[in-house]
């Protein structure tokens, strides 16, 4: 199987059990690899609710994110249904600390603090992203 | 590697059999350097997972039979075109020596002559990369950066966290010139004492 070929094949994967921190790089490594005018519409198909608050939330995060530090022409429309947005914060982190949450509420981007996901400044970051400027 | 579940060491292994031996039959020898995810999946005892091969540049344009050979791994395994890719080049150090900064991890293929040579960077370098990326807060891959970190950290007995921005600035003298973001982080993830029966190790190398 090669990878994901958009936002929502992978949030079907990550369904069918492949495991969320190996599907969305996959995502990424194929998003940032196709070429520009391919991009928007590997995130035009709304992924189904997973039933997992923070993935339905993160993967709304992900595609609005994307759609605007890669000057898409549409934001997906979906982005912005109910069930896309988290009620308790979300602090993408491992370590309990509130010097780390802290440093996560100011650093997110908006794409993500809006769905009360508080992450790092430059998140989804992936060594394939070099391959766009060089 | 798609699926999540054939991307593993023994695959990549069989892989790289296959390069070398495709190598021998044209009648040369190839030297790879891999980073990341795969360095570690392939020569520490900590990382069991990746999801693609970063490796240097060659320094020219591929030769048709390193082309052929890698497509028809990626056909043979389903994985994707490019699983083996040169886009971690953008991110090394220009400081680090082939010689000095990376160790030979194994030849291929493992039961024959030599095609396929795999070098990964030494620990010092594969722990200068992963600090300066300090990608722990992720939201897709933080926890496994988080954990590499902090194997490498104990896997080099690196004793204090100056040490490590020591370590950094060999490689990046400019991420280390200005460390406060680096030096944050690693007072909230440095590893605390953890007695194991199996402690971290990298590199190792191929029996």
């Amino acid at each position: 199987m090669t990878r994901p070929a958009t936002l929502s094949d992978c949030l079907e994967r990550i369904a069918g059990g492949v495991l969320q921190d190996v599907a969305i790089p996959e995502f990424l490594d194929a998003f940032y690899g196709a070429m520009p005018f391919a991009r928007a519409a590997m995130l035009t198909q709304e992924p189904r609710l997973s039933g997992d608050a923070r993935l339905d939330a993160l993967a709304a995060a992900i595609a609005e994110y994307l759609s605007k530090r890669y000057a898409l022409p549409v934001i997906p429309s979906w982005v912005g249904a109910p069930g896309r947005i988290l009620v308790e914060p979300w602090f993408t982190t491992t370590l309990v600390d509130d010097r780390m949450c802290e440093y996560l509420a100011f650093s997110s981007p908006a794409e993500f603090r809006h769905r009360n996901i508080f992450t790092e400044a430059l998140p989804l970051r992936r060594a394939s992203q070099a391959r766009m400027v060089r | 590697m798609g699926d999540g579940v054939t991307f593993d060491r023994a695959a990549l292994l069989g892989a790289f059999d296959a390069i070398g031996r495709a190598a021998i039959a044209h009648g040369t020898m190839l030297d790879i350097a891999v980073y990341g995810g795969s360095a570690l999946m392939l020569a520490s005892n900590f990382r069991f997972a990746t999801e693609d091969v970063d490796m240097a540049e060659l320094g020219e344009p591929w030769p048709e039979w390193l082309r052929a050979a890698t497509a028809a791994v990626a056909r043979s395994e389903g994985w994707s075109p490019d699983w083996l890719n040169e886009a971690v080049q953008f991110h090394l150090s220009p400081l680090a020596s082939k010689a000095a900064d990376h160790h030979e991890f194994g030849s291929f293929p493992r039961d024959g002559e030599l095609g396929l040579r795999i070098i990964v960077p030494s620990l010092d370098y594969m722990l200068a990369l992963k600090l300066k990326a300090m990608r722990i807060n992720d939201p897709a891959k933080g926890a496994v950066e988080l954990a590499d970190i902090r194997n490498l950290l104990r896997a080099g007995g690196v004793a204090t966290i100056e040490d490590a921005l020591a370590i950094l600035g060999r490689f990046f003298p400019r991420s280390a010139r200005e460390p406060d973001a680096q030096r944050f982080f690693l007072k909230h993830i440095w590893p605390g004492e953890e007695p194991s029966d199996d402690p971290p190790r990298y590199p190792i190398r191929l029996p």
